[in-house]
C-alpha cells in the first residue's frame, strides 16, 4: 500500500478549509442563505460520521462536496413533492399548452416576436439578465432545479434524469416548456 | 411517419427539438423534421435565435448570483462542534 499517495482528513481545520466553498457552492445552487448555512452545517456533521469511508482516493473537499451535492438533490426532491409546488407545476403546464394550436402550430397570442431590436444584442444583455432573473425566480421548482444542474454544474440529461428521478421524455418536457415560458415572460416584460 | 405538411405546421415538435439538439444528437428523423420545419418557419427561426441567447444568459444570471459571506461566530461555533463531536466518536 502507498500511503504516502492517500488524502487525510482534518477536520479540526474543516471550517477554515472548506465552509466558505461549501457555503457558496450550497447557496448558488439553492438561492437561499439560510438552508444553506444549515447545509454546510448537516454535512460536517455527517461527514464525522462516516470518517471510517473516507479511502483517500479523492481529496478532503472532493469529499465533502459529493456530500453536499447529495444533500442538495434530496432538497430538490422534496422541494418537488410539496403539494403547493404540484399546484403550481400543474398551472405551469396548462399555460405552456397554450402556447400552440391543436396542430402544433404558434398561437397568434403567443408567436415569438423580437425582443429589443432585432439583434437582440449583448448591449442590452445587463437589462435582458435583470428581467429572466426575475422570470425564472417565477418557475417551478423542478425546473428551477433541472436548470441549475444544467446550466450551472453541466451536468447531463442522463445524470439530471437519474439524480431527479425523471424520464428522458420527461426531463426534455421540462426543458421545453421552462424555455418557452422563460421567453415568453421575457417578451411580455421587455418594453 | 408524419407528413410533411403536418411538419412544416408543427412548431410546438419542432421547439421541441430545437432545445434537445442542445444537449444531444438527434436522430436521423428528428434531425430531418427539423431542418425541413426549420427551412420554411421564420417563427421558429426567431426561437432558435432567442432561445440560444436565453440559454447563455440563464448560465450567467446562475453563475453570478451574489454570495454574502459566512460570518466568524458561526464558524467558529461550527469548528468547536465538529471537536467536541469527533472527541465523542473516538
Amino acid at each position: 500500500m502507498v500511503t504516502t499517495e492517500h488524502n487525510k482528513l482534518e477536520p479540526v481545520k474543516w471550517v477554515d478549509n472548506h465552509a466558505d466553498y461549501l457555503y457558496k457552492y450550497a447557496l448558488s445552487r439553492l438561492g437561499n442563505s439560510e438552508i444553506s448555512r444549515d447545509l454546510v452545517q448537516d454535512v460536517y456533521l455527517a461527514a464525522l460520521e462516516k470518517v471510517d469511508s473516507f479511502e483517500g482516493r479523492s481529496t478532503e473537499r472532493t469529499w465533502l462536496t459529493s456530500i453536499l451535492r447529495y444533500k442538495i438533490i434530496d432538497i430538490y426532491r422534496k422541494k418537488a413533492a410539496l403539494r403547493t409546488e404540484a399546484v403550481r407545476a400543474q398551472k405551469f403546464e396548462a399555460a405552456a399548452e397554450d402556447f400552440f394550436e391543436s396542430n402544433g402550430h404558434w398561437s397568434d397570442k403567443h408567436e415569438p416576436m423580437p425582443i429589443g431590436d432585432e439583434t437582440f444584442d449583448v448591449i442590452q444583455s445587463k437589462e435582458f439578465e435583470k428581467i429572466l432573473g426575475q422570470c425564472m425566480k417565477k418557475l417551478p421548482a423542478l425546473c428551477s432545479s433541472v436548470f441549475t444542474m444544467k446550466y450551472l454544474d453541466d451536468d447531463s440529461a442522463v445524470t439530471i434524469c437519474k439524480e431527479l428521478n425523471l424520464s428522458q421524455s420527461n426531463y426534455w418536457t421540462i426543458v421545453h416548456r421552462a424555455k418557452l415560458n422563460l421567453r415568453a415572460c421575457l417578451q411580455k416584460n421587455w418594453i | 411517419m408524419k407528413t410533411n405538411h403536418q411538419i412544416l405546421y408543427d412548431c410546438k415538435n419542432a421547439t421541441f427539438l430545437l432545445e434537445k439538439k442542445s444537449d444531444v444528437r438527434l436522430s436521423v428523423k428528428e434531425s430531418f423534421e427539423l431542418n425541413l420545419h426549420l427551412a420554411s418557419c421564420s417563427i421558429c427561426r426567431l426561437y432558435q435565435f432567442q432561445t440560444a441567447r436565453i440559454s447563455v444568459m440563464i448560465k450567467q444570471i446562475l453563475s453570478n448570483r451574489e454570495i454574502n459571506q459566512l460570518d466568524k461566530q458561526f464558524k467558529a461555533e461550527l469548528q468547536e462542534c465538529i471537536n467536541t463531536k469527533q472527541k465523542n466518536n473516538k
